[in-house]
């Protein structure tokens, strides 16, 4: 009898222990389904940012996990959701990535919507039958039940009941605060394009890398090795990353990631410390804000955050160090290089990830041209990092789906190791040393608590 | 005609030191000052403000070489095979000794299980050097720049 067979009387849930996960959650298309229902079909999902949707009428293209959805302001302000499928024949209505309108016409027969989703206008009615009810609610664009955001982040429930957004991103809200408290006037805007890769693996592989300091020095140590035969920039000006600096980090070495810590909090979110060295932090593309010449844009950036939180808490700002933050299951925050990674996945095996970068506004320019090269250097499938980790995603995948190969992965370290933590005074969370794999266990229980109810 | 033939000779070479790995002798082909760039966007404008798949100087391709010759670059074990089709040569524009050279560059590259095809735009610009012909700047336009690509590990 084959194993799979044996499990398939157990619960889904019983797929996961505390430290190991069956392989079958990262191969089995049924799974893959039922985490589509009880999984993506429940969280908040982060969708857009506001300053994509700033007058009436604008719109912009988005996803919620594999479902194209569109995000839509309306004549009065509100935001919406609504699945990108026409209710006539399942054509999708509007194919643009941004604009604005208050109406979208699907290509297909004509139909037309207007930007709440409300059917607004159907072609030849005469020829439909008499008293045929164009009210019905199917024929509409469908509206996601529930939208909501946070510090100009919207996020959208594809489940009417639930926790609503602040209690479901908990200790993830302190992940935007981190990005949103750098900026001099708490504004942000979309800037600097999109960058796209894919891998093809099952989302939780690159999920379960977000906060793994484990993996850095054996995964990348040939381009942190190369990148180490340069010497590192001790000049602070002109503000510019080098690439070879950033690449440098990931050799920092076990006792930079040991010490960086990760942080684990309820519905599987999480952050790691980080690992970005050098003097004054800033061979890893970290500026000493606080002690920056007037000349390079920081000094100004200084006194305008100082003006905006005062002094002590302006250093909390500047001074924190979160590698990446994790609002899971898919979004991940990264303050000080203004990144923003969204994962998408599109099938058992497959799953697109995007990352965006935001301009902090009234900080210097420099500040968003680094955090272009910073998302250039590393989240590119053309990255001389990213690759390497595609590799080992991929490769596992193809273990994982190999029947006989072996049935579970471990995550064992650092069980038991954990100590309590609190996070911003509020969130109860669990603290492990940096080369702990709590973030991943923190992500599986999450993962067992949502699909508990779920049966194949 | 003889830019063209400089140009058509300099981008062939450059196309089969690729193919046969011979990564530093690619590299020379290249000014010290040199960019080598993959916009991620279809008619992207700068590599400044907006990001890119591949935005590299000198020492970045030294860096990116380098790996590739790394005995532990796992990702390139087995090592990927590839063959660069260069054609549609044109020079667009001559200048000083120099030229800016349009072509079509299309990438096939091997590496167990997958093979993968990507075809783009070319466009180098070529100065005259004391050692002859060197590149200045490079950008390739791939077709699918803005798709989710997987994994690009050896230069187009």
């Amino acid at each position: 009898m084959d194993d799979l067979s044996a499990l398939s009387r157990a619960s889904v849930a019983d797929l996961v222990g505390h430290d190991r996960a069956h392989r079958r959650i990262y191969t089995d298309p049924a799974i893959f389904a039922l985490e589509q229902q009880h999984i993506f079909g429940r969280v908040w999902l982060y969708v857009a940012h506001e300053s994509e949707l700033r007058e009436d009428g604008d719109f912009v293209a988005s996803r919620m996990a594999g479902l194209p959805v569109l995000v839509t302001r309306d004549g009065e302000g509100m935001i919406h959701v609504l699945v990108n499928r026409c209710g006539h024949r399942g054509a999708a209505v509007c194919t643009e990535e941004r604009g604005r309108s208050r109406a979208f016409r699907c290509p297909y027969h004509g139909w037309s919507y207007r930007n709440d989703g409300s059917l607004l206008g159907v072609p030849n009615r005469q020829t439909y039958p008499e008293g045929y009810d164009f009210t019905m609610p199917e024929l509409r664009m469908k509206r996601v039940p529930r939208v909501a955001t946070y510090r100009g982040f919207v996020f959208a429930s594809l489940a009417a009941d639930g926790p609503d957004l602040l209690s479901y991103l908990g200790a993830a809200t302190t992940g935007i605060d981190d990005l949103m408290d750098r900026a001099p006037f708490g504004e942000i805007e979309r800037a600097g394009g999109v960058m796209k890769y894919a891998v093809n693996a099952n989302w939780k592989l690159p999920t379960e890398n977000y906060n793994d300091f484990g993996h850095n020095t054996a995964t990348h140590e040939s381009s942190y090795s190369v990148a180490k035969r340069f010497t590192p920039q001790d000049r602070v000006e002109p503000y510019e990353l080098r690439p070879v600096d950033i690449i440098r980090q990931n050799g920092a070495g076990s006792e930079v990631f040991i010490s960086a810590g990760v942080y684990a909090f309820d519905w599987g979110h999480s952050y790691n410390g980080s690992h970005q060295t050098g003097a004054g932090g800033k061979a890893g593309g970290l500026i000493d804000v606080e002690n920056a010449p007037e000349e390079s844009g920081y000094a100004e950036y200084w006194r305008l955050l100082v003006a905006r939180h005062g002094l002590e808490k302006a250093q909390n700002v500047v001074r924190k160090r979160r590698h990446l933050s994790v609002a899971w299951p898919t979004m991940g925050i990264q303050a000080f290089f203004c990144r923003v990674s969204v994962m998408h996945p599109i099938a058992v095996d497959r799953t697109e990830v995007h990352i965006m970068t935001f301009r902090l506004k009234g900080a210097p320019e420099v500040l968003f041209r680094n955090s272009v090269r910073y998302l250039t250097t590393v989240n590119s499938p053309g990255s001389i990092i990213l690759p390497d980790d595609i590799e080992v995603f991929e490769q596992a995948q193809r273990n994982l789906a190999a029947p006989g190969a072996g049935d579970w992965v471990v995550f064992p370290n650092g069980v038991g190791a954990e100590t309590a933590h609190t996070e911003a005074g509020q969130f109860e969370g669990l603290r492990g040393n940096g080369m702990s794999e709590l973030t991943q266990r923190n992500q599986l229980r999450a993962w067992q608590h949502f699909m508990r109810d779920a049966a194949v | 005609m003889t830019m063209l033939r400089d140009a058509e000779a300099l981008l062939y070479l450059e196309a089969r030191l690729l193919d046969e790995r011979r990564f530093r002798a690619w590299l020379d082909l290249y000014t010290d000052t040199c960019s080598y760039w993959l916009p991620a966007r279809w008619g992207q404008p700068d590599p400044v403000d907006e990001v890119s798949l591949i935005y590299d100087d000198r020492m970045t391709l030294e860096t990116r070489i380098g790996r590739l010759e790394h005995p532990r670059a796992h990702a390139q074990l087995p090592p990927s095979r590839t063959v660069h089709v260069v054609t549609n040569i044109r020079v667009a524009e001559q200048t000083d000794g120099g030229a800016v050279v349009q072509s079509v560059c299309q990438f096939n590259e091997f590496r167990t299980p997958d093979l993968t095809q990507l075809v783009g735009l070319q466009e180098h610009r070529l100065v005259a050097t004391d050692a002859g012909l060197r590149i200045a700047a490079k950008r390739v336009d791939l077709l699918t720049c803005d798709q989710p690509l997987r994994s690009l590990q050896i230069p187009i």
